[in-house]
């Protein structure tokens, strides 16, 4: 029978601010990409599924069970990549990582050998002995993302797992993942719009709290046809429109400039663009346009 | 300037510095609490002595020199002998008549020499400058450092600001921290008179120099200060120039070597020149003004005290030099690529063929090595020796208590009681028979040296009867207990006893320093873990929450309770060696203080439970220190804010303010009886 997590009326306030606010849903098997500008909520939704923190409402089921009865049968399933990153600088990437393992509660060998696969996958082979302090953001990210994997969680929840990665090992990040995926739920939060749009079967997105739509990455795309525009002109009359459209994307063209905007409803002398992507999705949520 | 007051705009810099200064203040309190303990009982002999010393023995002295040349005791080696020999003669001579005619002058002398002998301060010193260093260690090797650097400014005048900086902390340190000692010294063992000349100390009968007690503090404190600055200039230098392994390197034989031969080294050898020419010597210093010697230059002698100058100035000038050159001119180098390899190796041999896989040891590496508990535990452990060696404890015995303990020592009973009265009687007897001996010889017209010898004899018997009263007291008062409860109790010295399970200085000097380690040792244990946000990935797995926050509470059981038996142990040792317990297996009822206790136990068995209840309550106090701790964002904020709430208050009331003693955190800790 294939895994599901269901998130039921999940609420949580901060005072009387609502950093998630009635979010239901339910994941199943693949990767689920969760997309939401910063403040959105995405980190809350992590944090209560890693029950980091007591929720305000709401449930979340594992295969039927309330994961906060679940306890440390739950943890044992999941593998978590928090968007801080939490390293002992003092230790060596081994090290770090038969410490989680040990606090994963895997055995010495499957450790020592799931260790080493892991350090090959993410590349930091030749670093494994180096302290964690001396390594760059990017390879920080990658010790983090090999202590997720460690013990093959069935739930995967992956905060910005990507960042300060070079495009070549975020490629192959993305394809690990993405092979992964199949016999697991995983929940992939990142700006990095195009690591979703490669390969999450549903996406889901945050606004101020709410769940404003989980479709496929296709649906999604398709919502967005004839809202997403490309104005072309001088340097003044970009400047102009600017002013009503704050996010939209400024391009150097050849002969002048471009300014591709999302909007309810296209201005004037604005081209409808053709090659909507999910970035054009993101793109309608922060100008606060439901996709 | 604007450098200098970032430095010093840091309100963490004072905060360190009063704490460093507080904590000194307590330790060397303890110490001088302790000390006067001990001169308590030898007060009237040292006044005596000093009256002598200051009447004629300090110019007796002086003539014996300008005689023989006396006071010379090393004979150095680089040089020939017999020129050095000779030259030597003449200039002690020479230094010494200068202090004829000297006047001497009383005061209160135990302050000065408690300082002499007080030696945590001088390290104390070190730790402000060289925590200011590491800051801008840690600014020079990131990238605002670069940035820093690629200004116009940025280079050797920034680096100059920072040789101030570094040079005014020094500064204050020795200010707030060694002030803080003469300050307390005075106020506590009495006014050491500044004005008059040094040599009215007895301590300082062979100091050649023609100073007051109030310059050779003076000269002691600049001396300090020059020792402080060069050895932090010389770390600074060797952690910018070398990379970390190779600093330790090279920072072992530079200072670690200095400690040696200036601990080691015996005065006399012919290489002296390496103990007197040396930081560690300069930074404690006081044998420079208490003792006399002469370095052999090439056959000539030379002041241990100039020469030791010449040679700060010489280390200061290089490492300034350096400092200039090496870090501030020259782009920034970092030599010891290669052994920086060896850390790496060994973290891969380390986890490839020993590596521990569970969280317990994982807990334990962390608390040990990373929150460097190790050195903690080296530091305590040196501590207690140190502590151990300096405590003397004197107990008072009155001559006849032996002979009373001999004879009716033990458990009270009747038989005893019967025996005791019967020796009263006897005593009594006696009393009245050199009464009328003495009658006697009075009316027989014996001389007077006969009559006085039956007077004495008849004083003797008289206060022999006194004493036997008073123990006839205390023994009905045991037979009364004896017949109220039916339990045995015991006429015994009580003295020891007093001293094991009682507060004084000098166990309270032991209890301050259990304080420290339990407070170094388990603050940063959480704030470990929110130094680096690790807390939300490690709950995240399955023994990341209750089991491993137990293996931590059983990582400082494990450390805390050996520490408090060890601790506390060293000062019943210390006590045993002065005082015999030779009574614990009577009943703890038998003691005076514990008279009312309502269990059966022996003091044996009570002693066992009482260090039980003290390692418990230690053990208590270290995890509130974590929990505490644990608040904090990273180990070193968990430190001050511990040091803050639990050790402060203690460090104060330690110094004598008595509205403080009931926050005397260690005081109750160690559950002193009396």
């Amino acid at each position: 029978m294939a895994n599901q997590l269901v998130m039921e009326n999940l609420t949580k306030h901060y005072g009387s601010f609502p950093a998630l606010d009635g979010v239901t849903i339910t994941l199943e098997q693949g990767v689920t990409g969760l997309l939401g500008a910063n403040g959105a909520g995405k980190s809350t939704l992590m944090k209560l599924m890693t029950d980091q923190m007591k929720r305000t409402d709401g449930r979340i089921l594992y295969n039927g069970t309330e994961i906060l009865t679940m306890g440390a049968k739950w943890r044992s399933l999941i593998g978590y990549t928090p968007q801080m990153q939490g390293l002992y600088e003092d230790c060596s990437a081994r090290q770090f990582l038969y410490y989680m393992a040990a606090l994963k509660g895997i055995k010495r060998r499957a450790a020592k050998e799931q260790t080493a696969m892991l350090l090959k996958l993410v590349n930091l082979e030749q670093a494994a002995h180096k302290k964690i302090g001396t390594f760059s953001g990017g390879m920080r990210q990658r010790v983090l993302l090999a202590a997720s994997l460690l013990g093959e969680p069935q739930v995967l929840i992956l905060d910005e797992p990507t960042a300060g990665l070079d495009p070549e090992e975020r490629i192959r990040l993305r394809n690990y993942i993405a092979e992964i995926a199949r016999e697991r739920i995983v929940l992939l939060a990142t700006h990095v719009v195009s690591d979703i749009e490669c390969v999450a079967q549903r996406v889901m997105l945050l606004n101020h709290g709410k769940l404003t739509a989980y479709d496929t990455p296709e649906a999604l795309i398709a919502s967005a046809k004839g809202r997403i525009g490309v104005f072309s002109g001088s340097y003044e009359e970009i400047r102009a429109l600017q002013q009503q459209y704050p996010k939209g994307e400024l391009k150097q063209t050849g002969t002048g400039f471009s300014l591709r905007i999302a909007a309810q409803e296209l201005p004037e002398h604005c081209t409808p663009a053709e090659d909507t992507g999910l970035e054009d999705v993101y793109r309608l949520l922060l100008e606060g346009c439901h996709a | 300037m604007r450098e200098l007051q970032r430095i010093f705009g840091n309100l963490g810099t004072y905060l360190v510095l009063v704490l460093l200064c507080v904590m000194n203040l307590a330790l060397f309190a303890g110490f001088s609490r302790a000390r006067a303990e001990q001169n308590a009982f030898s007060a009237d002999r040292v006044a005596q002595e000093t009256a002598v010393y200051l009447e004629t023995g300090y110019h007796a002295y002086l003539q014996q020199i300008s005689g023989q040349s006396a006071g010379q005791s090393i004979l150095s080696g680089l040089g020939k002998q017999s020129d050095f020999i000779k030259r030597n003669r003449a200039l002690t001579i020479r230094d010494y008549g200068a202090l004829k005619g000297i006047a001497l002058q009383a005061g209160a002398d135990e302050g000065v020499k408690a300082m002499l002998d007080y030696t945590v301060t001088d390290y104390l010193l070190l730790i402000a400058p060289l925590l200011l260093i590491m800051e801008l260690l840690t600014v020079q090797n990131s990238p605002c450092g670069a940035m820093l650097r690629s200004t116009k400014k940025g280079r050797v005048p920034l680096l100059l600001w920072r040789m101030l900086a570094v040079l005014l902390l020094s500064c204050l340190s020795v200010v707030l921290i060694w002030g803080g000692n003469i300050v307390y010294s005075t106020s506590f063992f009495g006014d050491p008179v500044w004005g008059r000349a040094v040599q009215s100390i007895p301590a300082f009968q062979h100091c050649a120099l023609p100073v007051t007690v109030g310059e050779f503090f003076l000269l002691w404190g600049l001396m300090k200060l020059g020792a402080v600055y060069c050895i932090t200039l010389l770390v600074w230098l060797i952690l910018s120039v070398f990379r970390p392994v190779m600093a330790a390197v090279v920072l072992l034989p530079v200072l670690g070597g200095q400690w040696l031969l200036y601990t080691l080294q015996d005065a006399a050898s012919g290489l002296n020149h390496l103990k007197f020419c040396n930081l560690f010597a300069l930074l404690e210093g006081g044998f420079f003004f208490t003792d006399y010697n002469n370095l052999n230059w090439f056959g000539h002698p030379f002041a241990m005290l100039d020469s030791a100058v010449i040679a700060l100035f010489v280390l200061l000038g290089a490492a300034a030099a350096g400092m200039i050159l090496l870090v501030g001119a020259c782009h920034p180098i970092q030599v010891g690529e290669t052994a920086q390899r060896l850390p790496e190796m060994l973290r891969k041999l380390c986890s490839e063929r020993f590596g521990i896989h569970t969280v317990f040891g994982y807990e334990g590496i962390k608390l040990l090595i990373a929150q460097k508990g190790l050195l903690v535990i080296l530091v305590t452990a040196a501590m207690t020796v140190s502590l151990y060696g300096e405590t003397k404890l004197f107990v008072p015995r009155i001559s006849y208590w032996d002979e009373a303990y001999e004879k009716y020592g033990g458990a009270v009973t009747e038989e005893k009681m019967e025996a005791f009265g019967e020796y009263l009687v006897y005593l009594e007897e006696r009393v009245v028979q050199c009464e009328s001996a003495v009658e006697r010889s009075i009316a027989l017209g014996l001389t007077q040296s006969e009559i006085d010898r039956e007077t004495g004899k008849l004083q003797q018997a008289k206060e022999k009867l006194a004493f036997y009263n008073n123990v006839n007291v205390r023994m009905e008062e045991l037979d009364a207990y004896r017949q109220k409860t039916g339990q045995a109790v015991w006429l015994m010295p009580q003295e020891g006893y007093v001293g094991l399970f009682g507060a004084s200085a000098a166990a309270e000097r032991y209890s301050m320093l259990l304080l420290l380690f339990v407070i170094f040792l388990s603050a940063g244990v959480g704030a470990y873990e929110n130094r680096f946000g690790a807390a939300p990935l490690l709950r995240s797995t399955k023994k990341g929450r209750a089991a491993r926050i137990g293996y931590q509470a059983l990582w400082l059981m494990l450390l805390v309770i050996p520490a408090a038996i060890c601790v506390y142990g060293s000062y019943s040792a210390c006590i045993a060696a002065s005082t015999p317990l030779e009574y614990g297996n009577a009943p703890v009822q038998s003691l005076d203080m514990l008279r009312e206790f309502p269990f059966a136990v022996t003091i044996n068995g009570f002693y066992l439970l009482w260090m039980a209840a003290r390692a418990g309550l230690m053990l208590v106090f270290a995890y509130v220190v974590a929990i505490l701790g644990s608040r904090c964002r990273n180990p070193r904020n968990a430190l001050l804010l511990c040091l803050v709430v639990f050790f402060l208050p203690t460090a104060l009331a330690q110094t004598g303010i008595a509205f403080l003693e009931p926050f005397s955190v260690s005081h109750h800790l160690s559950l002193f009886l009396a």
